[in-house]
């Protein structure tokens, strides 16, 4: 039996265990796929011009509303039961959002705010502050309740529970918006719905991890009292400002040379947009978490 | 005798901080809610004034609905957002003779109409009060719009109508409001504001 030289052989290390699921990479691979899938519809329908028979297009649609959902319970609610220390409530926590957005959003923005009726024919700015501030703030509010009164302060173990949550809640409203869509357009073409799956889930998403650094931040440290709402604001208008211009994109605009709609570049902005919020909050995370290690060293020295 | 409370349990583990958080939000939203219904409102019921002496009317018609002044009537405003039949407000005046009823206007709409809409059906109602006090008969209908234009391959829908009547100097003045079935109540907080500003 061959004998190594101690020196030679490198000394196992110990190996750090991660005891969370690691959100970034959830959310990273979940809208990945999410982004492959409905471009890759949109391609075929819109540009490749395949045609498929009545019913399969009827399935596929529904696929496709649920497509969010599938992805989160494969690559968030599964894997967080592969790993020592899961969040619980994440599957309560979409549930109750999906009801109360069922019960309380749709219906709100339907019957009272009634956006179609007067928001069309307004202009761009007007348009932008007036999405933000009904349909944006309404559904940011509603998931950030959700979420304060299910599962915010005690079962917030680290800053990124609090991005795994919202995205659960962002998860189950952007699937009653979607389905509401499918419901009320049944014969929109699987490249239209598939758009709309997509900029939903993007813009909700990206919204929701601006309010998550707000419950994190109010959770595990101590910001100013109007730090949350000022989060609520931001995701507000993130969300509901860039509806007028995700549609511009997708309506052909008026004009003497023609007019052509760029469905696209919508595609693009929205998950532009998340990749962008993802990266920055990611980053604004990292430097709170640095910032409590380094305060509570300094408190150990001390 | 004093009564000193002493080590009441908190029954929440909130800082301060984080409860005014929360009020904050909550506050902030029912500011946007009541921000959004005002501007909702001011935006829907926005209106243009629009003048003709030589009939001697005065009204304020719906922002964005187009007017139209080219028929047997004074005025006409539609609502061109509509996919079906546009929801209609319109003033016609008609000359009548002294000895003239609005039995024998309504008689007369009814026979006109009778002609040019299906299904027409006529309801009578009791009379009104317009906001300068003029008396004035009113009557509802309900007749069956087809779109005659055949690329756009439409159903035909169910319109409801009032008519609001009023009788001075010599004619009859018919203000009209027709809407498809379905947006017929939706629509009529606008046509009584109509009836409010409008100076006959």
């Amino acid at each position: 039996m061959g004998r190594y030289a101690a020196r030679l052989v490198t000394p196992p290390q110990d190996e750090e265990i991660h005891p969370y699921r690691r959100v970034w990479a959830s959310i990273a691979i979940e809208s990945g796929v999410l982004f492959a899938l409905c471009t890759g519809v949109f391609v075929g329908f819109n540009l490749i011009g395949i045609s498929v028979p009545t019913v399969l297009e009827q399935g596929l649609r529904i696929v496709l509303v649920l497509l969010p959902f599938f992805l989160w319970v494969i690559f968030s609610l599964w894997r967080e039961q592969r790993v020592p220390l899961p969040r619980v409530r994440l599957f309560a926590v979409m549930i109750i959002t999906v009801l109360a957005a069922n019960a309380l959003g749709v219906p709100i923005v339907d019957l009272v705010f009634q956006p179609d009726r007067w928001l069309p024919l307004a202009p761009v700015p007007t348009r932008i502050v007036a999405y933000a501030i009904t349909i944006g703030t309404l559904q940011e509010f509603i998931k950030y309740m959700v979420v304060r009164y299910t599962v915010w302060r005690d079962f917030f173990r680290t800053r990124l529970d609090s991005v795994a949550y919202t995205f659960a809640s962002a998860v189950g409203y952007a699937t009653v918006l979607n389905v509401q869509f499918v419901l009320t357009t049944p014969t929109a073409s699987p490249d239209a719905v598939a758009l709309y799956v997509f900029e939903t889930m993007a813009l909700g998403a990206a919204a929701s991890i601006v309010v998550a650094y707000g419950m994190a931040e109010l959770r595990f440290a101590t910001p100013s009292p109007l730090f949350l709402p000022l989060t609520l604001i931001i995701a507000s208008f993130l969300y509901g400002g860039l509806i007028p211009i995700r549609v511009n994109f997708v309506n052909a605009s008026f004009s003497l040379a023609g007019g052509f709609p760029k469905p696209l570049i919508g595609l693009m902005l929205s998950f532009g947009v998340l990749i962008v919020i993802s990266f920055v909050f990611s980053f604004l995370f990292e430097r709170s978490e640095r910032a409590a290690q380094e305060a509570e060293a300094a408190e150990g020295r001390a | 005798m004093t009564i000193i409370e002493v080590g009441r349990e908190e029954t929440s583990g909130l800082s301060l901080r984080q409860r005014w958080s929360h009020y904050f939000a909550i506050l902030y939203t029912i500011i946007m809610v009541i921000i959004s219904l005002n501007l909702r409102d001011s935006i829907l019921y926005a209106t243009i004034p629009y003048e003709n002496t030589q009939a001697g009317i005065r009204v304020f018609y719906p922002q964005n609905w187009l007017l139209d002044t080219d028929g047997d009537y004074v005025f006409r405003v539609r609502d061109m957002g509509q996919r079906d039949f546009k929801t209609t407000i319109q003033v016609q005046i008609i000359p009548i003779s002294s000895e003239s009823t609005v039995r024998n206007l309504l008689d007369n709409l009814a026979f006109t109409r009778f002609q040019v809409y299906a299904a027409y059906r006529q309801f009578p109602r009791p009379e009104i009060t317009l906001a300068d006090g003029t008396i004035a008969s009113a009557v509802d209908y309900t007749f069956v719009f087809n779109n005659t234009d055949p690329f756009l391959e439409s159903l035909p829908s169910v319109v409801v109508g009032q008519d609001i009547i009023v009788l001075q100097r010599g004619q009859a003045v018919v203000i009209s409001y027709q809407a498809s079935a379905d947006r017929y109540d939706e629509f009529y907080p606008i046509f009584q504001n109509f009836l409010a500003d409008m100076e006959l």
